[in-house]
């Protein structure tokens, strides 16, 4: 009687502390996913904050009006092409973390600060079209990707060097 | 039959005026179309690296509009790009197409080139003295105007997908 008390007891243990066990284990994992959705949010308002720095560097870059009558200095073609570049950049990582953001989201999680991030990777997804829609229409109107062949180049130095008389389609009026 | 016509600066305060701007629907005229309601013609005055005139008739009805830029080809393979003047963009309103406003935009934008040549070169900037611009190769009836304010074709390109934009040019006075 005593040993079949026993066996009872031992039966009853068992099962509490395999369920007891599992639910351990599944706590454990929870917990883990959740650690890393914490560490993930808080990376993610970091990461915000230092998308809101060229964006607003951006903007100001827009406003910017030389005070030369006509800037004859100016660069813009070749600074306008490196800003497109690294918000290029920054919209492929962007996609990467985005990415994140969703595997979280499909295990249950509302990932915080990631309205935020997609409220500024929209921004820069519209900087790029915007660059795409002007790098179509730029090239017809040249301001890039001009070639001029050799024989062109000989043309001109030749004109503008007064060593050769201008053909009279040339000539100024 | 063209009469006068009254340039004006276009700036920011004027961009809802080209809002109905239609030069056209040509390869080419889209490109017109585009380009002046495009961010980057904004910006391009704000920076001052480019001028756009809008034209207007006796009615102050819009005709169109011709720009100036500034932007460095390699003219000389063999140096660094110096710095050239171009004519980016010349659009005339369908409607007011083929009545000679075109030639008078055009001659213009010569003149206005060749002011700020001189200025440039009176405040010691290397320019060079010529006016550029691309033309799409099957736009004939501006390869005829350009022509007749005194441009030539030369080699000088850009190649976008199939088509293989003209180069013209036509030098400017020195003094």
């Amino acid at each position: 009687m005593a040993y079949k008390a026993l066996r009872d007891a031992q039966r009853m243990a068992a099962y509490y502390g395999e369920e007891f066990t599992s639910n351990l284990e599944s706590w454990k994992s929870d917990h883990y996913v959740a650690m890393r959705c914490r560490d993930f949010e808080e990376r993610l308002a970091v990461f915000n904050g230092l998308l809101l720095l060229p964006l607003k560097f951006k903007e100001s870059y827009d406003s910017i009006t030389v005070e030369d009558p006509f800037d004859f200095e100016a660069e813009t073609e070749d600074i306008d092409r490196r800003i497109e570049e690294a918000f290029l950049r920054l919209s492929g990582l962007s996609r990467r973390i985005e990415h994140g953001i969703k595997q979280l989201e499909s295990q249950g999680y509302e990932v915080e600060n990631s309205i935020e991030f997609r409220r500024l990777c929209h921004q820069i997804d519209e900087i790029l079209r915007e660059a795409r829609r002007i790098e179509k229409i730029e090239g017809p109107m040249g301001f890039r990707g001009v070639e001029v062949s050799p024989s062109a180049s000989a043309t001109f130095r030749a004109l503008l060097g007064g060593s050769a008389a201008p053909p009279s389609t040339l000539q100024p009026k | 039959m063209s009469g006068k016509i009254s340039p004006k600066i276009f700036d920011k305060t004027c961009s809802n005026e080209v809002n109905e701007l239609n030069c056209g629907s040509s390869p080419w005229a889209a490109t017109i179309n585009d380009w002046i309601r495009s961010e980057d013609a904004l910006q391009r005055v704000r920076k001052k690296s480019t001028k756009i005139w809008l034209y207007y008739n006796d009615s102050a009805q819009l005709i169109g509009y011709g720009s100036l830029g500034i932007t460095k080809w390699p003219i000389f393979s063999e140096e660094p790009r110096r710095p050239v003047l171009v004519l980016p963009n010349l659009g005339v309103q369908r409607k007011y197409q083929r009545q000679g406003f075109g030639k008078l935009i055009c001659s213009h934008l010569v003149d206005e080139a060749q002011k700020l040549y001189l200025e440039s070169r009176s405040r010691g900037k290397a320019l060079l003295s010529l006016l550029g611009l691309l033309v799409h190769p099957e736009n004939a009836e501006a390869i005829g105007l350009y022509k007749s304010a005194g441009f030539s074709t030369y080699e000088y390109y850009f190649q976008e997908e199939s088509v293989r934009y003209l180069g013209m040019a036509r030098l400017l006075n020195h003094a």
